[in-house]
């Protein structure tokens, strides 16, 4: 059976003038507002998975940065899976936060100017967030990179697996598996 | 849990994001520049299409054989600008990315070529082992890629293609592009569209040509590197493209993949920190550092 794709003028299937591959290309010709929008576009979604998996509010809005400079540093790598970067920045994100110490090295000139963080207000908010994410992540942490991968794309995130895999380069099969033997470990790791 | 992002972080962030672009030079990144001659052998080999042995720039693009493809044929094109190395095409988006998910059946992709579009880039990153035929022509006759179960989920899996939209000849039919990948073989398959413009290779006064490798077309006799100099800095250089491809002293073509293992082996052993070969400006004569290989 063939299967019919639409690509339209500006190359894009779903684009529509302002998808993230219309700004995206322009990130890459070098229009430095553009990676403005796409901050814009997708800080939300990739703070929220930053804090799925930090603990505190400012290394997730860190986090959230880094990811976006990592974006920049690696733009020959960077995949636009169905027109979309979030699923790649979410990759990224999880990279962020696994190599937490080499990315604050790579960034600290930058994250040295930003603003200091919001104080916490309630030292016992503080420590129920704290609690809150020891039992989140027990056993996460335990997984290895390419099952946190997955898990924090599928789970935490609830990305569709098929999307999950595209920004993963694996095949869909390969996701579903991987995903399964994840979570298979992540209840061995809580038992 | 608090998740709000604090406005004035988040505001500051996008500031910097900003600049981050904007300072950046008006060319792809250093890794482009590098092409090196290494590390080629079985990447996305097979079939109808191998890679191309042009260095270590992420993704490799392939050298399809015997297809309907083009590619330069002889050392045409404009005088590389600052910040280019010779050899290296001006390439500069037109239009967006699009990904498509290819699993196990046929796809065909309609095209509209937008204005000043003068390049396809087709990016095939393999996701399952098998071989991926795609192209213009709907009977299949089209460059291929091949991968093993053991590129998968590596650098290796990936590889990419310009299709030259101006060569009639070639692609009389392009507003149809068909992925055609083996029973159960699946891929991601991304295009988009490039103007893109050839440099020369700088010829020096003994004759040999200096540059970086172009696509389709192969390697000059001298290569860009990052060489490192005496004091420590690394700088782009170029390294004699038969001293790239066999470094250490005796080294010869392998006369199959046995004897390529075997020699591995050996240069490992007697080089377990590898080897310096010289690295030279374009002159071929003037050495400013050396290139580490191994």
């Amino acid at each position: 059976m063939r299967t019919l794709w639409g690509v339209e003028a500006n190359g894009g299937g779903a684009n529509l003038g302002n998808s993230d591959s219309d700004i995206w290309a322009r990130v890459l010709s070098g229009e430095g507002r553009a990676f403005g929008e796409l901050w814009g576009r997708h800080r939300d979604r990739v703070f929220r998975h930053a804090r799925h998996l930090l603990a505190h509010h400012a290394d997730a809005e860190d986090a959230t940065a880094m990811a976006f400079l990592e974006l920049w540093r690696r733009r020959q790598d960077a995949r636009v899976v169905d027109g979309s970067l979030l699923p790649w920045l979410l990759v990224v994100t999880t990279n962020v936060v696994r190599n937490a110490s080499r990315s604050r090295r790579r960034y600290r000139a930058l994250l040295a100017r930003l603003p200091d963080p919001e104080p916490v207000r309630d030292a016992g908010e503080l420590i129920a967030d704290q609690a809150e994410a020891r039992t989140r992540l027990a056993g996460f942490t335990r997984l290895s990179a390419a099952d946190q991968q997955i898990i924090a794309l599928v789970a935490f995130d609830d990305l569709p697996l098929e999307d999950a895999a595209a920004a993963l380069g694996i095949s869909y099969g390969a996701a579903k598996t991987r995903l399964s033997r994840a979570r298979a470990r992540l209840e061995e790791h809580h038992e | 849990m608090n998740d709000t992002f604090s406005p004035e972080r988040s505001d500051a962030i996008r500031t910097e994001l900003v600049a981050v672009v904007d300072r950046a030079p008006a060319r792809p990144p250093r890794r482009i520049l590098v092409g090196v001659g290494l590390v080629v052998a079985g990447l996305l080999a097979g079939g109808g299409a191998t890679a191309a042995t042009a260095g270590i720039w992420h993704p490799q693009p392939f050298l399809p054989q015997g297809q309907p493809v083009t590619a330069p044929t002889s050392n045409l094109g404009v005088v590389a600008p600052a910040g280019y190395a010779p050899g290296q095409p001006i390439v500069s988006l037109v239009g967006g990315v699009t990904s498509y998910v290819v699993d196990g059946q046929e796809r065909i992709i309609q095209l509209a070529v937008p204005d000043g579009a003068t390049h396809l880039r087709v990016t095939v990153t393999c996701t399952s082992a098998g071989t991926t035929a795609w192209g213009f022509d709907a009977g299949g006759n089209n460059p291929n890629s091949s991968c093993g179960a053991s590129d998968v989920d590596t650098l290796s899996a990936t590889g990419y293609m310009d299709f030259d939209l101006n060569d009639s000849s070639a692609y009389p039919q392009r507003d149809l592009f068909y992925v055609q990948p083996g029973a159960g073989v699946s891929s991601i398959v991304t295009l988009q569209y490039l103007n893109l413009i050839e440099t020369a290779w700088v010829v020096n006064a003994a004759g040999e040509t200096c540059g970086v490798a172009k696509a389709g077309f192969g390697e000059p006799d001298l290569v860009g590197v990052e060489a490192l100099t005496p004091s420590g800095e690394y700088v782009t250089a170029y390294a004699r493209s038969e001293q790239l491809a066999y470094p250490f002293p005796g080294q010869t073509e392998p006369t199959s993949p046995a004897d390529a293992l075997a020699q591995q082996a050996q240069h490992q052993q007697q080089y377990p920190a590898g080897i310096d070969i010289p690295a030279f400006e374009c002159d071929g004569v003037t050495q400013v550092g050396v290139f580490h290989v191994g």
